[in-house]
């Protein structure tokens, strides 16, 4: 146990997971020694069938959410732009993965910034990726020099072990993909250091909007925080995933989005080129997201 | 125009994975000889892992074969920004430059902002080739140039010809200002409001019903609706 301690740090959240999946391997090994095998597969199939009877009704909610106002992209200077300054919190959380995903990110980042006292954000990276972090060291230096007060908000980093480095043998992948998802479930539920619970109540607790544009990590961030969607351990209102297709990506869908499409657990899922668009039913174009284009003169 | 300033040239591979093929190719004769008869002095680049592989090869150019063109190399940097600018046109200074690139979304994108001359080069070895798709989209919009290995000293020819007759997107004007932050609101991306709105049911459906009634309005009476505005600006 003390091993773990000193692998997370602080990350009690993640001790806490391990704690428990190793409770949960221990009793389904005394269920498959001493419980007949028919209480095992009602057990599963309740499980299973719970599962899915969640997975259904989340589904239908969101299609309930997205009648009404058609989605827009930029502002129009016509139309009451959406005002989330007088909420009681704004809180995104960005995934950054490597190279192009983090420098796509930063960027959407940066198209849709405003302002406001209200916002936190947080920043999760794979260990060991020091370009993305100079790139997140290079933004917020760039939003504070813009709102020197209060109202660049408040920020903090997260890392999470890779699933897979670059050269690691498959075999030990799950058990990497499980380690990173432990450090995903503590950076989804861990309270900003900077908006604690006893001075804003939980309304900085969990991220109102995950954002994530195609590395690996963010769809096992947005497994996860579909999980504990399920399970009703987070806030229904909470945790919406948009996943927005990489803008590389301009005739077919990366293998990260062909997860999340096929899978269902994004809120929304987002293409930035009209002939990807036209090819996937069930994607929303959203424009360029990533890039404002001067037109070729 | 003035043949005489000086260009400059960047070669950028990105910091991921090393492209050899790429780099060999910049460094042939032939290819030197090219672009210093366009007039280029100077050739950076970017090897990423490969600068220990790219110092060995340098060295075995002798200096007749590098044609007056001053080549430096760099692994990574921080400020590649700095290289892109450096490679724009600016008047009395110097004439556009090129940046050779191996079709790197990040790449692509910054190289669009800085706008100067850009020919992409994908590396097939990587994932299903999937460079290949974004460079032949570069093409299609006429934001770079689509240059295969082995055929890069015509993809750059392309480029200069094609920045001559003012066809490619590198027509920004001098010198380089960096994108304003924040952007403007009418620019801003709206998209993500709108999902933490989902979170507030009651107030994203108080801003639709009023974001209808809005657009209704002005779908109705423009003309009016600008009166409006205008008789309110003079009563303030």
């Amino acid at each position: 146990m003390l091993d773990f301690f000193e692998v997370f740090g602080e990350d009690d959240f993640a001790v806490a997971f391990f704690f428990w999946t190793l409770v949960t391997i221990l009793a389904v090994i005394g269920a498959i020694l001493f419980v007949s095998l028919s209480w095992l597969t009602a057990f599963v199939a309740v499980l299973a069938g719970f599962v899915i009877f969640r997975h259904v009704s989340l589904r239908r909610e969101r299609g309930q959410l997205r009648t009404g106002r058609g989605w827009v992209t930029k502002s129009d200077p016509n139309s009451a732009v959406p005002d989330t300054s007088g909420l009681p919190a704004v809180y995104f959380l960005y995934v950054l993965g490597s190279g192009g995903h983090s420098a796509e990110m930063i960027e959407t980042i940066k198209q849709k910034f405003c302002g406001q006292r209200n916002q936190h954000r947080r920043y999760i990276i794979t260990s060991g990726d020091g370009s993305s972090l100079n790139m997140v060291k290079k933004l917020e230096a760039t939003i504070s020099d813009a709102y020197p007060d209060e109202r660049a908000g408040t920020r903090d980093v997260f890392n999470i072990k890779r699933a897979r480095a670059v050269h690691q043998p498959k075999c030990t992948a799950p058990f990497t993909s499980l380690l990173s998802a432990a450090h995903a479930i503590n950076a989804l539920t861990r309270e900003p250091n900077l908006r604690p619970v006893r001075q804003y109540g939980y309304q900085f607790k969990y991220p109102h909007v995950i954002v994530t544009n195609g590395p690996a990590t963010g769809f096992i961030v947005a497994l996860v925080a579909y999980l504990l969607k399920i399970f009703y351990l987070v806030p229904q209102n909470r945790l919406k995933t948009v996943y927005i297709e990489s803008w590389a990506r301009t005739k077919t869908l990366s293998l990260t989005g062909k997860l999340f499409l096929h899978t269902g657990i994004a809120d929304m899922f987002c293409v930035q080129h009209q002939p990807l668009a036209r090819a996937i039913p069930g994607a929303e174009y959203v424009g360029q997201v990533t890039a404002r284009l001067t037109p070729v003169g | 125009m003035a043949s005489t300033l000086p260009r400059r040239c960047l070669v950028t591979i990105g910091a991921t994975a090393g492209f050899q093929p790429l780099l060999a190719e910049v460094i042939t004769p032939q290819f030197l000889s090219s672009i210093a008869g366009k007039g280029f002095e100077n050739l950076d680049v970017q090897c990423g892992p490969d600068l220990d592989w790219f110092r060995d090869q340098l060295k075995e150019i002798p200096d007749e074969q590098r044609y007056g063109v001053k080549i430096d190399c760099f692994a990574i940097t921080s400020n590649l920004t700095e290289y892109m600018v450096a490679c724009r046109r600016l008047p009395g200074v110097r004439e556009h430059g090129c940046i050779i690139s191996h079709a790197g979304s990040g790449t692509i994108l910054e190289v669009l902002r800085v706008s100067v001359p850009h020919v992409v080069i994908p590396n097939p070895t990587l994932m299903d080739n999937h460079q290949a798709e974004l460079a032949e989209e570069c093409e299609h919009q006429k934001w770079a140039i689509y240059g295969k290995l082995g055929h890069i000293i015509e993809a750059v020819n392309k480029a200069m010809a094609a920045v001559e007759t003012g066809t490619e997107a590198c027509t920004a004007p001098t010198p380089y200002t960096p994108p304003p932050f924040p952007v403007p609101e009418a620019e801003r991306t709206t998209l993500f409001d709108w999902m933490v709105l989902t979170c507030y049911p009651e107030e994203l459906r108080r801003q639709q019903y009023v974001e209808e009634l809005r657009s209704a309005h002005f779908e109705a009476k423009p003309e009016d609706k600008a009166g409006e505005d205008q008789s309110r600006l003079q009563a303030d």
